[in-house]
Parts: structure tokens; sequence; C-alpha cells
């Protein structure tokens, strides 16, 4: 489940109750010097942190724009108030509930339970949906379907009074009865915390947070983000019903417009001003919110009264707050007060970094028994456009085949249908005796044929060492034979230990190519497919490269096939040299052959004579 | 027969209103892809100003036209104000800055007018009917489907012979193309938001003369219904945006009209779900209006 | 960077048309669902409405292909028009420099030959070219001076006729085999 027990579970659990700590601490201390409206108010900031946390786990590891969180909130709300009030109370406001539920009364706990088991059944199926829409970061369809999740509740509360009691009446507990002790409140917020942070340092959620920051690259990677999108909603949606039953019980009542666009702006605002992809960052926003809408309020109150301000102290103004600083932070500081940063990550870096030492550079491996990489006859139609014409390659898993041709040749093409990624109108491959035409590019990930992107494709704020960790998480998960190297030993050798823990979007562009070659590696491919893996380097740098590809090659034991357009890397790699102009394979042969070919030479310069 | 025909002019009529506010969401959406919530903001200054312009005796030849004016300058200001600093940030960034504004708006009326609702005297004629053939046909309808024509047919024109409108569907299509081409950023985007306030502003004339009042949150239900009936069409796409804009409101009173007693009242719940389910099975809208092969 | 020894550096595309400078991407990036004239007209943009009339004229003239598609969505054409259409677009800026991003990339090689007939025809009439492109041979029969760049470097200048009699002109290109 971690890959560091450490760095992924000792410290998240120290983080968790330090800042679990430090929130409650503050309370405390704030609410002991003072009137028990300062009680309510932490209680109150306690648990919208918990609600805050649960819709961070989805959004913050998604990249899910979700308006619907609330929306859950108000399923488990319900279901909570509905079975936790006393029948006596429920005679009054909802005589006629279906299935009798008014003569049904259950302990807050287990009705808290049934509300999480409540709004976890909807879950799953707004989850198939946003499945089903292809959700990706940032995409609309999602942001749709779960809005419509919200407004669909808000309707349903007001219209369905024989349960809900209603628009104005709402719900309602007997008057004085409310939460008594607020360890209930303690517990949960320990344990949003505590999960929100193992989740996020779960191989799950470092594949979710991959699938957040390149969709397709991860998908290419044999990873299919649904799934772990699905489990981050699961796991958000829990939480976020907890906060809900928990809310209903410590203000005693509930009406549609509790959980409705109101609060849904409050805790996205929590969210991101803290920072969406951090807990702590959740936490901070929280507490930033609270204090800020609550001085807010003081300023327009009676309390206060400065000549000339009138008209900008009034009623009103805590809600031009929250306005005013979710389009503020979106403006000046969309990544939050602290972007992605975590207290546990911190203090694991702090005092752990100097204690990582580098692996020695790793002995070369017996290489395995090669295998044979066959792409027979493939023709590609776009449209009208012929972009292959039944191409035929060989290469087995002890070489390096380059694969060369002007631009517009088709190199790209043909590695998109290798990758699965464009489908062949002709033709067939085989990797071994395995036929892949037709599979989907994750499957074909996974049998071994592992790809580079022309235009970098790094998950970009993810550190180094985590692009790798992704790549080595999902070969595990695949059950493919023992890796040759571990992940430091794959960091070290690709030259970037130093640099390990730096986010990849820091990387000069050498590195972020030497750090692409790392990943694709670690997926313990049978087959690296380079798309120009030079491309804007310079000579020296692409010398190095050359090094860097063999020995990766060596040590992994795949085999490479490596497109570029830079003739002198190619023949300076390759063993062998397949010559693509026009879509179709042109000569064949030894570096030395190639470049002797006229054909070549007419395809590179381009033919005097075009009639031929 | 004649209840369906009624139901169908009445759903029209409504339609209307929810095509000129779609389209003008998918204008915006397609020169810098934002999906805007705060759409609904221009009706809800427009409702203020019908009130206090008829709470001043005025009466609607000249709300009329002040209605699409506010709508306008309105658009133009929140593009100055908020929009133009998050242009080519990601689209959670863009989507989440209309959320704001949109609850901007809406606190600062509460703050300086007030969170109840301001009525206003509507058209005296508003709910009159014309008979035509045994069919009773509200007179409002007609206005709203005759304007929604004029407008579409002006918008078109626009789209489709004016250098501005040449250069909006140029950006809508590569902004970054356009923009070698000459077309200026500033002045096609401005250009978008003032286009997309008039056809908001057409649509707030009908919608406000229904409703009859003023509220912080007018603008609310209106746009929830202008963004989805954009995404019907195919989220960018114009022509889209008009035919999701009919379908919504058709298939809203259709709903209304043979929905079982009990559900009824369900009505745009019912909707919502249905949108969902479209989304879920069509993520691109029911209207997928293909665009020309790329050879 | 200068043209005409005025410093452009940072200039807006549209402060450059203005300049004379108009450019052909590479990909083409014509507006699929604009019409040709559409296309023309957006590509006239900074021009004023007397002036862009004229320029439609003359397009008409340099290309009857597209005069027939007038009115077509720029989507149906075929590559050898779409390329002609982004020609005529840059042209309708009346560029004194046009510069053109490998114009022959993804095309039959008979429409190869269209592209540089073109590229031969404005140069008659007076347009400095300067385009980027791949197909070698035919590029330095077609132009007056080259430039042949590598990693970012020039590594070869001269006058193409000079250029295309090098017998190892295809090593100097691909930089084969330089160590």
């Amino acid at each position: 489940m971690f890959s560091n027990l450490k760095r992924d579970l000792v410290f998240p659990t120290i983080g968790s109750g330090l800042l679990f700590a430090m929130l409650v601490g503050g309370g405390l201390l704030y609410s002991s010097f003072g009137a028990t409206s300062r009680a309510d108010l932490v209680t109150a900031l306690l648990v919208n942190a918990i609600m805050v946390v649960g819709i961070q786990i989805f959004i913050g590891n998604t990249g899910i724009l979700s308006f619907g969180h609330v929306g859950f909130g108000a399923i488990a709300g319900y279901a909570f108030a509905v079975l936790a009030i006393a029948p006596a109370r429920k005679s009054t406001v909802i005589r006629n509930a279906p299935w009798n539920l008014n003569e049904v009364q259950l302990s807050p706990v287990m009705a808290g339970l049934v509300a999480v088991v409540v709004s976890l059944l909807v879950a799953v199926l707004i989850g198939f949906g946003l499945a089903r829409s292809g959700a990706a970061s940032g995409a609309v369809a999602a942001t749709v379907i779960t809005l419509a999740l919200l407004e669909v509740t808000h309707e349903l509360a007001i219209n369905w009074t024989d349960l809900t009691g209603g628009d104005r009446a709402g719900l309602s507990f007997r008057i004085g009865q409310t939460i008594e002790s607020r360890w209930p409140i303690y517990l949960a917020l320990f344990g949003a915390i505590l999960i929100a942070r193992l989740f996020a340092q779960s191989k799950t959620g470092l594949l979710a947070q991959a699938g957040r920051e390149d969709n397709l690259a991860a998908r290419a990677m044999g990873i299919n983000p649904t799934v772990q999108q699905m489990v981050a909603l699961l796991v958000s949606v829990a939480i976020v019903a907890v906060a809900a039953s928990l809310r209903v019980y410590q203000i005693g009542n509930i009406t549609p417009n509790f959980f409705f666009l109101e609060y849904t702006l409050l805790t996205l605002v929590m969210l991101i001003v803290g920072g969406r992809n951090s807990v702590t960052g959740a936490l901070l926003g929280a507490v930033i919110i609270t204090i800020g809408s609550e001085f807010t309020r003081y300023l327009a109150g009676p309390s206060v009264s400065i000549p000339g301000t009138d008209w900008i102290l009034r009623d009103g103004l805590s809600r031009i707050f929250l306005g005013a600083a979710m389009v503020g932070f979106m403006i000046f500081r969309s990544s939050g007060l602290v972007n992605d940063w975590e207290l546990d990550q911190w203090l694991y870096r702090k005092t752990q970094s100097g204690r990582e030492t580098a692996p020695s550079l790793p002995e070369v491996p017996e290489p395995p028994a090669p295998i044979r990489l066959v792409v027979e006859d493939v023709t590609v139609d776009f449209g009208g456009f012929r972009a292959l014409t039944s191409v035929g390659i060989t290469a087995s898993s002890d070489e390096i085949i380059g694969l060369i041709g002007p631009n517009g040749a088709g190199k790209t093409t043909l590695v998109n249908v290798i990758t699965g990624m464009v489908q062949p109108t002709e033709g067939k491959y085989f990797l071994g005796d395995k036929q892949l035409d037709g599979a989907p590019p994750r499957m074909i990930a996974r049998s071994g044929l592992v790809r580079t992107f022309q235009n970098l494709r790094l998950f970009s704020s993810l550190t180094v060492r985590q692009n790798v960790e992704v790549s080595w998480t999902v070969a595990e998960s695949h059950h493919l034979e023992k890796a040759n190297l571990s992940v430091d030993e794959i960091i070290r050798q690709s030259g970037l230990w130093e640099l390990r823990h730096r986010r990849a979007s820091e990387l000069d562009y050498g590195n972020s190519r030497r750090l692409e070659l790392a990943r694709a590696a670690a997926l313990r491919p049978r087959f690296l497919l380079l798309d120009e893996p030079t491309s804007g380097m310079s000579d020296a740098e692409s010398d190095r490269m050359i090094e860097q590809v063999r020995a990766t090659a060596r040590s992994v034991g795949a085999g490479v096939l490596v497109i570029d357009h830079d003739l002198n890397f190619i023949t300076g790699i390759s063993d062998r040299i397949y010559v693509l102009d026009q879509g179709r394979v042109i000569a064949e042969g030894t570096p030395g052959e190639v470049q002797a070919d006229p054909q070549v030479q007419a395809a590179y310069l381009g033919s005097a004579a075009a009639t031929d | 027969m004649t209840e369906l025909l009624q139901n169908l002019v009445d759903g029209l009529g409504r339609g209307s209103i929810y095509a000129l506010l779609a389209l003008g969401i998918a204008v915006i959406f397609g020169v810098m892809h934002l999906v805007n919530f705060a759409h609904g903001e221009l009706i809800t200054v427009s409702a203020y100003v019908a009130y206090w312009l008829i709470q001043g005796g005025r009466n609607w030849y000249v709300v009329v036209p002040m209605i699409v004016l506010t709508a306008t300058l309105t658009s133009i200001i929140i593009e100055a104000v908020a929009f133009r600093w998050v242009r080519g940030a990601p689209d959670f960034t863009m989507l989440l800055t209309s959320f704001g504004v949109h609850f901007l708006v809406q606190a600062a009326f509460v703050m300086y007018v007030s969170a109840s609702v301001k009525t206003y005297a509507r058209p005296t004629w508003i709910a009159d009917t014309y008979n035509i053939a045994g069919i009773n046909l509200e007179i409002v309808d007609l206005y709203t489907i005759g304007a929604t024509i004029v407008t579409l047919a002006i918008t078109v024109w626009i789209l489709q012979k004016t250098m501005f409108g040449l250069s909006l569907r140029a950006a809508a299509e590569d902004f970054d193309a356009a923009r070698l081409m000459g077309v200026k950023s500033d002045r096609v985007i401005r250009g978008a938001f003032a286009l997309s306030g008039v056809l908001a502003g057409v649509a707030s004339v009908f919608w406000l003369m229904r409703s009859g009042q003023a509220t912080p949150s007018a603008g609310e239900g209106p746009m929830l219904k202008g963004v989805l009936a954009a995404l019907i069409g195919g989220l960018g796409s114009m022509p889209g945006a008009v035919v999701g804009g009919l379908v919504l409101g058709v298939a809203e009173v259709l709903l209304r009209a043979y929905l079982p007693g009990s559900v009824a009242s369900l009505t745009e719940g019912v909707v919502f779900v249905l949108i969902a389910l479209l989304f879920i099975f069509r993520p691109q809208g029911i209207i997928n209006v293909s665009h020309a092969e790329r050879v | 960077m200068t043209l005409d020894s005025v410093d452009v550096r940072g200039w807006s595309p549209d402060r450059l048309l203005k300049a004379g400078m108009a450019l052909v991407p590479e990909h083409r990036r014509i507006f699929n669902d604009l019409t040709v004239v559409e296309n023309l007209k957006v590509g006239g943009v900074t021009a004023s409405s007397s002036e862009r009339a004229s320029r439609l004229d003359e397009m008409v003239e340099l290309f009857p292909v597209l005069e027939r598609k007038w009115t077509t969505s720029a989507g149906y054409l075929s590559g050898g028009e779409a390329q002609q259409l982004a020609i005529a677009r840059a042209l309708m800026s009346k560029p004194r420099l046009l510069l053109m991003d490998e114009p022959s990339l993804g095309l039959a090689p008979v429409l190869i030959d269209v592209v540089f007939d073109l590229i031969g025809k404005l140069r008659a009439q007076g347009v400095t070219l300067l385009v980027v492109e791949q197909n070698a041979t035919r590029m330095l029969g077609a132009s007056d001076r080259s430039y042949v760049l590598r990693s970012g470097e020039v590594v070869i200048e001269g006058q193409s006729a000079e250029l295309l009699a090098q017998p190892d002109l295809f090593d100097a290109f691909v930089g084969g085999s330089h160590d």
C-alpha cells in the first residue's frame, strides 16, 4: 500500500497528530477566553474542517472540480436527521414519512453510519457517471454531473416534504437536544486528517495524482485513472457524510439551504485559499476563512463604529469577504497559500534527507531471453490522408533500432499505432507471440511496450522520485517479473539523484528528458519506444543521452525503438535503422548502409523532380 | 392537440430565453474556454435597474432599452475587473473565478439593497392571451419568440458579415492562429463579452417581465439553465447553444404538463438528472455539430 | 531582431503585420469552420475595408483554385488547396516579407510542385520570402540564399546555387558523420 513506510505511514501519522493538536489546541485556547459563542464558533470550525478535508481528498488527488460534495452532505444530513430525531418530535413535522421512518429512532452513531452508507451508495452511481463521462482534471462534464447532484438533492429537499419537512420548517431536534460533547468531533477530525494524509501517500493516491497531472501520459503508462478516482470519491464522500451528520447534530436542525450553493462556496473557498492539493492547506484555509468571516462579521456588527466607514462596515460584509477571497486567490494565487506543501513531508525531508544514501550503481544483469516486436503491413488513413502505407518492422529486444525520416514521414504515427493510441486501418503487430493490435493503450503498456512523448509529458507537480514511483507502482500492480533495479537505483543511474526531491516542473530540459527515460525504465519495459528523445538538445547533450539510453536499456533488459530526425544521433545509437518517407519504409540496414543509400539522401534533401 | 400546441409555444417562449443565455455563454466559452457561472449576474443587475426605474415611474418603453444597456455594460465591466486577469488560466481557475464573481455580486446586493424580494409592476398585458383557431397563446411567449428571432438574425449577421464576427469565429476555433493574422485578443474578448451581454439583456427583458421581482439571486436560476442549454448543445457550439436552449425549454414545459402529479413538482430535478445522464452517455452534447474533417 | 533596421523584438503580431511581415504557420492553421473567403478576410483584418476588397480581387487572380471554392468551409479543402489558402490568407495583409514554415509538409509530390511554383510567382512579384523547409533540393532551387541550421546554430550559409553544387551536401545538411 505504501512505497516507503517511514515517509508514507509514520511521518503522516505524526504530522496528522500535530495538525490536529494545533487546530484543537488553538481552538480551545481561543474559546477559553471569552463568551460561550466562541465555543460554538470553534465547534463550527472543527466540523467545517472535517468537511473540507473530506472534499480535499477528491478534488486534491484527482484534480476534478466537484460542485457536488455538499450535495452528498445534504443526503447524509437528511438521512442522519430523519433517523436520529425522536419519533415524538417527528410526529409533528413529518407524520407521513415514507417507510414509517417517522417511527424509527437510532442512536446518533448508528444514524451517522447509515448516513455514510446511504451517501456512499449515491457516490457509487455518481462515480460510474464520472468515469463514463471520461472525467479528467478540469473536465467540464464532471462539474456538471456533480452540480446536477447538488441541484437534485436541493429540489428533493424542498419538494419531498413528507421526508424532509420542506423548505421552511426543515427538520429539527427537540430544542436543547444537541451534541453534548466534542469528543465525536475530535475523533472524526483526527480520523479525517489521518485518512486524507495516508490516502495521498498511498499508492492509489499517487496514481490518482499522476492522472491529475497528465491523464494521457498516465493512461499510456497503463494506469486507469477512473479506478483511483472512484476510490478517492468513496473515501471522500464517507468523510463528508460524517461531517454533515455532525454539522446537523451540532446545529440541531437541517433545511434545504443548509447544504447548497452557499455552503459549497464556503467549503470551496476554504479549500482553495489554503491550497487544494494539500491537507495542511485545507486546514489552514478552514482556519483563515473562519477567522476572516468572523472578523468581518464583527466589523460589520454594532460593536464597531468608525465614522465614515458605514458604507463598507455593514451586514453582508462577510459574504463579500468570501466572494473576494475566491476571486482574489484565483487571480493572484490559484494554487493557494501552501500549494501542495505538507507538514509531515517537510518534517521528513528536514530530518531524513541527510540519512538517505545514494545507492551504488547497479551491476548489469544477465540479459533476459530476447523477444521480438513485429509490425506487419500497417496502413493508417486519417480521413483522406494516408499517413502510413503497409509499413513492416522487426526488432529484437537485444538491439537498438532507429526510425528516421523527414518531418511528416509518419514516424510518430507509427509509434501511436504500436502503443494503441491510433488504430491501424490495416495490419497487425505482435510482441513475442502476443497480438497487440486493437488492444487499448494501457493493456499494451502492461505487456511491456513503453513509450515516451515528443512533447514531454511528465507529472509536473510531482517530485522526480514520485514520477519514477508512479511507474514502479504500476509495474508492481501488474505483477510483472521482479525488477532489476529499485526506484532509487533508477534515479541514480539517470543522474538525477541530487534532484530527487525537486518537482518535475523545476527541472531543466535535459534533466526532464532524463527523467522521462527513467520513468519509462521503471515500468519494466521489454521495449522502450522513444519519440525524439533529443529534440531541443545540444550536440553534447545528445551524446550524453546516447550513453544514458544504452545504459538504461542494458540494465532493464529492454529493446529500444528510437525515433528522431537527427541522423547524427540515430547513427550514433542504433544497431539497425529503418527509414520512413511519405508513410513508407524506403530503406533498412546498418547506419553505414542507410547513410549511403541514395534514396535516403533524396528523402532528406527532397527529390529534385517530383514527377517520378 | 390544442393543449400540446399551447405547451409547445409556451416551451419555445421559455426556451428562447434559455437559448439567448446559452448563446452568450457559448460565445465566451469559444474565445476563452470559460464556463461563465457569473452570466446570471447580468440578469440580477438588470432586475434591480428595472425595479428602480419602475419605482421611479418609468414605463416599460424606457425600461427595456435600459435593461439591455445594463446587461451589456455589466458584462464588459465583469470582464475587465475579473476575467481578464485569468485569461489563459486552467479551466479550473476560470470556473471558480466566475463562481466567485457570482457570489460577490449577490453579496453586494444583499449588502447595499436588501436580501428580501423587491417586486415591481409587470407590464399590464403580461397575462393576456391571444386566441388563434381555439388555441390560447400567451402574448408574452409570442413577443419572446419574435424578439429572439430578430436578435438571433442580427447576431448571425454580425457573426457572418462583420470583421468583428469573423475575428470572433476565427478566435473561437484557433485563438493563436487568429492572433497571428492580426486579430487583437483584447478587442475580440471584450467584444465577445459585449455581445454576450446584449444577448443576456434581451433574455433579461422577457425574464424580468414575467417574474416581476428583483432579488440578489434573481439570476441564479436562469444562469443554471443557460449553462445547461449550452452544454446540451455541446459547449462552444453557437448553433448548438440555441438548439439546446429551445430543447430545454420545451422539455421543461412538457415534463411539467405530462409527469404524474407527485413528480411534477420535481421537474427541475428531473431535468438535471436527464442532463447528467446525457453527459454520462454523450459527453460531447446532444447536438454534435461536427467540425469539418481536418485533412 | 530588426525589420528595415527597426527593432521589432516583443512586437505584437498585429503590429508586425502592419509593419509588413506576415506568416504562413506550420500545419497551415487555417480556420476550418470559416469559408474560404472568410479565412481570407480574417487574413486582412489589419487592412482597411477597401484595401481588403482589392486584395480579395488579387487573390482571385492568383489562386483560381480557391475562387472555385469561395464559399466552401475551409475544412473541406484538400491538403494542397488548404496550403494555398494559408498562403493567400497571409498575403491578404500585403506583406513585404512573408515567412513560411514548412509549406510542403504533408503534401503529395504533385502538390509540392504547386507550392514551389507559387513561391516562384511571389518572388517575381517582389515579395521577400523567408521559407523554412526541409525539402532542401527544391528549396535551394527556388531560393536566392540559404541558411542551414543544426541544433540552433547556423552551420552553413551562402548562395543557394553554390550550396546545391556541393558534393557533400547530404552530410553537411544532416550533420551525418562529423566525428
